[in-house]
């Protein structure tokens, strides 16, 4: 037996007059996974986002949530979706229970059922303290513990976050991870971000956008593994730059040579190579046998980052 | 149903917690009060001079007319200029400060949240209105004679108007961000509903007597005294109605946007 996915999004395109912001995006999410929709800005991972949530509706194509047509059973499916919009617009003059007990009403909950959700939330959440504040009051960093749990309210089966650590410091940064990581527990998170650090730690997998499309998807590890090509080294040696550049750049295999970090009497480079195995004992022994003193040579991980940028010039 | 009261809940809450609804109702309620004074010494004024011409005729001063229908007339005219400050927040506010994206993506229909924004607003306006109904009491407090058909007809007439004013108010404000260019739109298109009717008085134009049928202060006019015709309750239904469907397209079209 199949399970069916909580999303499932076929070939929706979004236009605005002529300009295309999402041409033919077709994926699936599951239970208990994060999505990252990684991208630069411009790509369309809000326009994304704001299709998956019902604010506006394709031009083609068409989603399911928990198998409800968007296009044909909206309220159905908007009922199985929490979503964070960027910026995290909240009512600021509405009390942080109070808001939380409005949107409960308004997905439908009964009246013992959201006291209990509430009062779930406010404990998960940390929200317990400020329960009573008027929500303009709040930092940020509840803020965005407000936007989530009101995200989170009714146990919806698709939780759809935009850009949901923008504007925080740090710590606040850390502690939102974190809860994001747990509520995949129960729900199929979608995330947007043009944060590869966030992406490698907390997605399960990684849609890349680009102009409107997806241009690659996997796990992070399969990203890594699938997209990078050759290995990098970091290169620690003392001895004269020009030569030391002239004899890196002789090894077989060796496709580039960059100037990282420069001390006093000693220099650090990226070297890029091909993928063959035997590069790095070439490079040591034809760096000390030139008479270079080697001081470091470690294999770097090819970040996704590297891969990110290679496809969106492509 | 439920998701209409609990977001009109809401709303009418949310109002209160602002200083400006206490602002309107007070201000709107001296302004009001002081036409019913003006009126009703100008009507005591005008009957003492009227008995003091020797010889004059028996005229019957009738006090529903020249003080209860002429202050509803005057009234609504305020309502107009009242009602975009009652409405400029409804959609505008929600539009600049994001909400409304959450809002419309809860499981709530578009007609639904309009509906929530008309009524709550509509009840703001019903309380604005409502102490007016303390003047005839205080008139019949006094020993005067009125006609209490005509004053509810007046009233309810005015509740018609305001819908108007409160459905034109929320399309304006689901346009723009900006509360007070909605306010100063909404006003103009108003204002403009209310001097077609007196293009006739100023222009020599042959349509100015056709457009007149369009203008949301002539159709008051004989509400106001009291004469219930349903050309007019029509009128206020379907310009309410027109409004109203306004705003859902206005919504709408958020998905043509970028």
């Amino acid at each position: 037996m199949t399970i069916a996915p909580v999303l499932k999004v076929r070939n929706i395109v979004k236009e605005f007059g002529a300009f295309k912001a999402v041409s033919g995006l077709t994926f699936d999410a599951g239970q208990n996974e994060i999505v990252g929709l990684l991208g630069p800005n411009g790509a369309g991972k809000t326009t994304t986002l704001r299709m998956l949530s019902g604010f506006i509706s394709a031009t083609q194509g068409d989603i399911w949530v928990m198998g409800h047509s968007m296009r044909e059973r909206s309220l159905e499916a908007r009922r199985q979706i929490g979503y964070l919009p960027e910026n995290v617009p909240l009512y600021r003059e509405m009390r942080v229970r109070e808001f939380l007990n409005f949107v409960g009403g308004i997905r439908g909950l009964g009246r013992k059922e959201l006291a209990a959700d509430v009062n779930r939330l406010l404990d998960y959440l940390s929200l317990g303290l400020v329960q009573k504040k008027l929500i303009g009051t709040l930092s940020k960093g509840f803020r965005q513990r407000v936007g989530l749990a009101q995200a989170m309210i009714g146990s919806p089966k698709l939780i759809l976050l935009d850009e949901p650590t923008s504007g925080l410091d740090p710590e606040q940064t850390v502690e939102i991870r974190s809860l994001i990581a747990h509520i995949k527990e129960n729900s199929c998170v979608i995330m947007s971000t043009h944060l590869l650090s966030e992406v490698e730690r907390i997605a399960d997998r990684v849609l890349i956008m680009n102009d409107g499309a997806i241009v690659a998807s996997g796990s992070p590890e399969d990203l890594n593994h699938r997209l990078a090509v050759g290995r990098s080294f970091r290169v620690g040696v003392r001895g004269n730059e020009t030569k030391i550049i002239e004899v890196l750049e002789s090894i077989p295999g060796v496709i580039s040579v960059q100037k990282d970090i420069e001390t006093n009497d000693s220099f650090y480079f990226r070297v890029q190579t091909k993928g063959d195995g035997e590069v790095q004992p070439k490079m040591a022994v034809k760096l000390i046998g030139d008479g270079i003193e080697l001081l470091e040579l470690t294999e770097e991980d090819v970040r996704l980052e590297e891969i990110f940028l290679k496809l969106v010039k492509s | 149903m439920k998701r209409i009261w609990i977001l009109y809940a809401q709303e009418v809450k949310n109002t209160f917690h602002s200083l400006i609804a206490y602002i309107i109702l007070a201000v709107f309620m001296a302004i009001s009060s002081y036409f019913f004074v003006a009126l009703v010494s100008s009507f005591s004024v005008l009957s003492q001079q009227w008995k003091s011409v020797p010889n004059a005729p028996q005229v019957a001063f009738n006090l529903t007319e020249m003080v209860l229908s002429a202050l509803f007339v005057n009234v609504a005219c305020l309502a107009l200029f009242f009602s975009p400050i009652l409405t400029m927040r409804s959609f505008s506010e929600e539009k600049r400060s994001g909400t409304l994206e959450l809002l419309l993506t809860f499981p709530i229909r578009d007609h639904e949240v309009i509906f929530a924004k008309f009524f709550s607003n509509l009840t703001l306006y019903f309380l604005m209105i409502l102490p007016l109904l303390l003047f005839p009491f205080l008139i019949r407090c006094v020993g005067g004679y009125f006609e209490w058909g005509a004053v509810l007809t007046g009233f309810v007439g005015l509740i018609l108007l305001g819908a108007c004013f409160i459905a034109c108010g929320n399309f304006v404000s689901s346009l723009t961000g900006n509360q007070v260019i909605s306010s100063i739109l909404s006003f103009g298109i108003l204002i403009i509903l209310w001097m077609i009717g007196m293009l006739e008085t100023f222009s020599d134009i042959p349509q100015a007597h056709w457009l007149t049928n369009f203008s949301i202060m002539e159709h008051y006019k004989s509400l106001a005294k009291g004469i219930v015709d349903l050309k007019d309750i029509a009128y206020y239904v379907f310009l309410t109605a027109f409004f109203l469907y306004a705003t859902q397209l206005s919504l709408e079209s958020r998905t043509l946007k970028r």
